[in-house]
């Protein structure tokens, strides 16, 4: 089943987001916006004065890119990514793909209608998986990342709903997660990411997650 | 808007897979041209249709990686079409397109009226040299009841488009490698390839100085081919000089004397008066801008951002970039967003007129990092000197952004 975070957002100039989230969730959010939080980084990173932290990062995920949630945010450099955060400028989005064989280029939506005639859902399709990191600051691409292992196994279940690995099966489960040490140490090392955080700090400091940040001192 | 790319997205949120009759009529190539034919072809696709991705579907379920990709689709299953005609084919590139005899630019739509699905491709065909040798529409349609096609409706539509519009170069032209011989990109610059009458985003802008310089989202100008300013009776060629993805911000330079620019002001009351102008919805409207009252209704934005305040005077689509000015005209703020009433409206709220703008305090740290002269309003939210709306009007600009 795939799980879209909850996004309300949508620029006066374009229609970018989708919104499948519950109410309660987004109120709670608006009201939360008038928190004046500054968080401090992570314990340990004292030590390591040029280690990258970043900024509030809003997660959005399908069903298996939300699972990866637990594995980033233990990363310092990732300590401040929520999935709550939908107004933040910076935003990484994470989901699986399958690309099935013998499917060419005008077959967008080949594989799934097949098997859904059938009243089936596919549970691991036999194919090249992907899993996609992408880093945008307000619809920006500044990284992005996919990691591709192939899974030859082909099951079939009733239900979409019993399927708790979202379609990557137990063995594809374990290889989504291996992926996350490897999107860190690319993010980590990125100099585009790095330059997206030296300007965040520039205009907002340590200002995080719907806080109100410091004045900008006139100049004029 | 991304016209084709949303458009896309919701025919297929909305429609699923019904089937699909493509009812391309036959056209009559010449028997005596052997096809592929030899001559070279560089085919120009607008940027926003090649990068397009849509990584969620609808309705649940992992995708597949052509359904996430759908411009590299859209590219893939172009030059495939082209492999039928051509010998030799590809993507047209702004820098780096090897030589080519013919260069067709397809500018291809996606679109629903009543109960039928249309897809169309506007082309144009040049030479080697730059020079013009046609033009063209094709045009396909979908419709309720016709014959099932399977899933995959959407890129058959737009694939029978593409295949008409080169059927149609190919027996108007009768390319061969002699006839049209292969010349570099040069001659072809890609002015030539946008579709000037389809402006792929629109917005707000205004201008900050005399010397010409205005003030927009970033997100309007991204990668524009071609930007123009529409102010008054004028229209003028922009320049992105500055650019801010983090605060949405960009700074176009025109060189137009504007004899019109807005103030900044650096702290905004709560519940104070404010006033946006804006040139939404401009498919629909005519080019005069709207104005529209409302408060400053919170100091802060949407859970996450940083440097927002809230707003209540109305914006459509088109207002991004656009001035949030107190009742003297100074700017508070820039337009940068919106609820979206119509994802919230399926949960059975109607957001009513729930706005962000960024500070302007960031906006002047932004522009004093680029070096963009601007002028301080006065900073006392109680200041006599409320200014009449003509004075702001002629200061503020609409944008539009073309592939």
């Amino acid at each position: 089943m795939l799980s879209i975070a909850s996004h309300a957002l949508a620029r006066a100039g374009r229609a970018t987001w989708t919104w499948t989230g519950g109410l309660v969730a987004l109120l709670a959010l608006i009201a939360a916006v008038s928190r004046a939080d500054v968080i401090p980084p992570p314990a340990g990173l004292a030590a390591e004065p040029s280690a990258l932290v970043l900024p509030t990062v809003a997660l959005r995920g399908d069903g298996a890119g939300t699972e990866l949630y637990d594995a980033l945010h233990a990363s310092p450099l990732l300590a401040h990514l929520s999935k709550e955060a939908p107004g933040s400028p910076i935003q990484l989005l994470i989901y699986h793909t399958v690309r099935p064989a013998h499917v060419d280029a005008k077959n967008f939506f080949s594989g799934l209608a097949a098997v859904g005639t059938l009243g089936l859902s596919p549970v691991v399709m036999s194919g090249e998986h992907s899993m996609h990191y992408e880093l945008y600051v307000n619809g920006q691409q500044v990284l992005r990342r996919e990691y591709t292992a192939n899974l030859s196994r082909k099951e079939y279940l009733n239900s979409k709903a019993a399927d708790a690995t979202h379609g990557l099966g137990p063995d594809g489960e374990v290889w989504a997660k291996s992926t996350v040490d490897l999107f860190l140490k690319d993010l980590a090392h990125d100099p585009a990411v790095r330059a997206m955080n030296d300007e965040y700090q520039l205009y907002f400091g340590n200002a995080v997650s719907g806080a109100a940040p410091p004045a900008v001192p006139a100049q004029h | 808007m991304r016209k084709w790319a949303v458009a896309l997205a919701a025919l297929w949120m909305v429609m699923g897979s019904p089937p699909v009759s493509l009812g391309a009529e036959g056209l009559t190539l010449p028997k005596d041209l052997p096809l592929p034919t030899d001559a070279s072809v560089a085919i120009y696709l607008p940027k926003h249709i090649r990068e397009f991705r849509n990584p969620f579907r609808s309705g649940g379920g992992f995708q597949t990686t052509n359904a996430l990709q759908l411009g590299t689709s859209f590219e893939e299953l172009t030059l495939g079409a082209a492999q039928h005609f051509f010998k030799t084919s590809f993507m047209y590139e702004p820098t780096g397109t090897p030589a080519f005899g013919l260069l067709v630019a397809i500018h291809p739509s996606l679109k629903r009226e009543d109960q039928q699905v249309i897809a169309t491709a506007h082309y144009q065909v040049y030479d080697g040299g730059g020079a013009s040798l046609m033009q063209g529409d094709t045009l396909i349609r979908w419709a309720p009841g016709s014959p099932a096609r399977g899933p995959d409706y959407l890129g058959n539509l737009s694939e029978q488009a593409i295949t008409r519009a080169l059927t149609e170069i190919v027996a108007q032209l009768r390319p061969t490698a002699t006839k049209y011989p292969s010349q570099g990109e040069a001659a072809v610059k890609i002015e030539k390839l946008i579709d000037r009458e389809h402006p792929v985003v629109s917005g707000t802008g205004f201008f900050l100085n005399r010397s010409g310089q205005i003030l927009t989202a970033a997100h309007v100008v991204h990668d524009c081919a071609s930007v123009d300013v529409h102010y008054g009776k004028d229209s003028v060629a922009a320049t992105t000089t500055a650019n801010s993805a983090l605060l949405d911000l960009a700074v176009l330079e025109t060189h137009a004397n504007s004899e019109h620019f807005l103030r900044l002001r650096d702290h905004a009351e709560l519940a104070e008066s404010v006033i946006n102008v804006g040139f939404p919805l401009q498919t629909l409207m005519t080019d005069a801008p709207t104005v529209t009252r409302g408060t400053l209704s919170s100091r802060a934005g949407l859970s996450g951002s940083v440097g927002q305040f809230q707003f209540s005077a109305p914006i459509q689509p088109g207002a991004s970039g656009g001035p949030v000015v107190d009742v003297r005209g100074n700017v508070l703020g820039v337009a940068v967003g919106t609820l979206n009433a119509s994802e919230l409206l399926k949960s059975g709220v109607l957001p009513q007129n729930v706005n962000f703008a960024l500070e302007s305090r960031y906006v002047e740290k932004f522009l004093q990092q680029h070096s963009v002269p601007f002028t301080e309003g006065s900073a006392d939210a109680q200041a006599p000197g409320e200014v009449s709306i003509d004075e702001v009007l002629p200061a503020v600009v609409s944008i539009k952004c073309y592939q």
